[in-house]
């Protein structure tokens, strides 16, 4: 190379660069970079000045920069979002932490066997993805659910589920195939959202796991029952009334077998634990199957907790076809001493509870303890 | 026949079936171009898409060092590059028939 060439070339790309100076510095200097190799192999060449050749330095700025796909001269510069261009920096700080990860992966030993091999587990991975993209919200419960496993509903619907579960496996299927050929910034995308989604998928499966437990737990308790139980779960209190409808209190009652009927839930309607008080029998023992119990549940009040007695439900007794009345109505004729005579409101629903107690005018009607009936 | 308007719109594809072909610098890419028949060619339009191209992930590039002059900065075709080469043949393909169907319908043989 002559002097008079290389101040020509030097000259030529002053002037391009001069062309060039709205740019910001990335931007020029990333232009220019092969600029002088390509001056010199075309002064190399020898055929003439380098403006007939290339064009004036303007025109070559103007060609270059436009089939760079950069903004022409004199259009305003795009800012970048500053969002945008904090997930570029992160998104090319995670992709160079990521080939650090995998040049030392395949220094290991069977590395690369091993990286021969993956490849075949991507159209695997693909479809999984596409499972995974919806099983997650499934595990968290937002729009999708889990029908029976595996399968996954939409709004409860089965058939919906199974609808979106394809087309995310196909969508996934589909972004996979054309992955290679999307540009740079684009796989970095997909391949953030690859990471996200395993990360929430470690996130759905310890939350699931933890609620399965408690859940388990719960069963378990709820299995361990030898509570009496009815066609609508677990009994906690029986009220009797006679046949004109009339409340029944202190009974005792028994099952088929002659037993006691005391093992009862322990809990108030609105699922409180709570707790019968005691009755005694003439000797001082505990009697267990004296109906209606009264059941005391703890109860938090504005100025802490305090227990209070569970209220008995709204009963509709019935007047039952040739109806007497009972032999021995009233609490006050029972001979024991019952802790559970108290002063309680009886089932205010009861339509026979205003009715007067005392019995007349029936020819059964006797106080007379021969006429109880016999146990 | 002015071909510039048409090979503005073909150019990514000839600079990557060229680069696709062979590892190549700018220089050697603009040569070869011309050598395939393609004379009008810019040399700043084929430096502007090496360079757009390597930015969209398209290519890779590495610098060969050289004893006699500057050292060259040569670009070659990594995964990405090769499927978007498949892709648009594929287009420039299916478009060309397309044209040679309409002018045979047209009635001008080929």
């Amino acid at each position: 190379m002559t002097p008079e060439t290389m101040t020509e070339a030097a000259a030529y790309l002053a002037e391009v660069r001069t062309a060039l100076d709205d740019l910001t510095p990335a931007e020029r200097d990333d232009l220019l970079e092969d600029l002088p190799g390509h001056l010199v192999e075309i002064l190399a060449d020898a055929g003439g000045p380098l403006a007939v050749r290339l064009g004036t330095p303007q025109t070559y700025a103007a060609e270059l920069r436009a089939s760079a796909g950069l903004r022409p001269r004199g259009a305003p510069p795009v800012r970048p979002h500053p969002l945008s261009s904090a997930a570029g920096a992160l998104a090319d700080d995670v992709s160079a932490w990521g080939r650090r990860l995998r040049d030392a992966a395949l220094d290991l030993p069977f590395g690369p066997q091993v990286a021969a091999f993956l490849p075949e587990l991507w159209p695997g991975w693909w479809v999984l993805r596409g499972y995974l993209a919806v099983a997650v919200p499934a595990a968290f419960g937002i729009f999708f659910g889990f029908g029976v496993l595996p399968f996954l509903t939409l709004f409860g619907s089965d058939l919906l589920g199974a609808v979106a579960v394809v087309a995310a496996v196909v969508w996934s299927v589909r972004l996979g195939r054309r992955s290679s050929a999307l540009p740079v910034r684009r796989r970095q995308v997909v391949a953030t959202g690859n990471l996200a989604l395993v990360l929430l998928c470690v996130l759905a499966a310890v939350s699931l796991r933890s609620q399965v437990g408690y859940n388990t737990q719960i069963s378990y308790a709820a299995a361990d029952t030898s509570y009496l139980q009815g066609p609508n779960g677990g009994i906690s209190n029986i009220y009797a009334f006679d046949s004109l409808g009339r409340p029944l209190r202190d009974v005792q009652l028994f099952d088929q077998d002659g037993r006691a009927i005391d093992s009862l839930l322990l809990q108030a309607p609105d699922g409180r634990y709570a707790e019968p008080v005691r009755t005694l029998d003439e000797n001082g023992v505990e009697v267990g199957n004296v109906f209606p119990r009264t059941l005391k549940a703890e109860t938090y009040g504005s100025e802490g907790p305090y227990v209070e007695e569970v209220r008995p439900p709204a009963i509709a007794p019935r007047r039952l076809a040739d109806a007497s009345p009972s032999p021995s109505p009233s609490p006050s004729a029972s001979p024991s001493p019952s802790s559970t005579a108290s002063p309680s409101p009886l089932p205010s629903g009861s339509p026979a509870a205003s009715a007067a107690p005392t019995p007349t005018s029936s020819p059964a009607a006797s106080l007379a303890p021969s006429a109880s009936p016999t146990p | 026949m002015d071909t510039t308007q048409m090979l503005k719109g073909v150019l990514d594809l000839a600079v990557l079936a060229v680069v696709g072909e062979r590892d190549g610098y700018g220089y050697d890419v603009v040569r070869r171009l011309r050598e395939a028949g393609l004379e009008d060619v810019g040399d700043a339009s084929v430096y502007g898409t090496l360079r757009r191209l390597f930015q969209a992930g398209a290519l890779t590039s590495y610098v060969v060092p050289s004893e006699e002059g500057p050292h060259r900065k040569y670009y070659g075709l990594n995964d990405t590059g090769r499927s978007l080469l498949q892709t648009q043949t594929k287009g420039w393909t299916t478009f060309a028939d397309t044209m040679t169907a309409l002018l045979h319908f047209e009635g001008e043989r080929a």
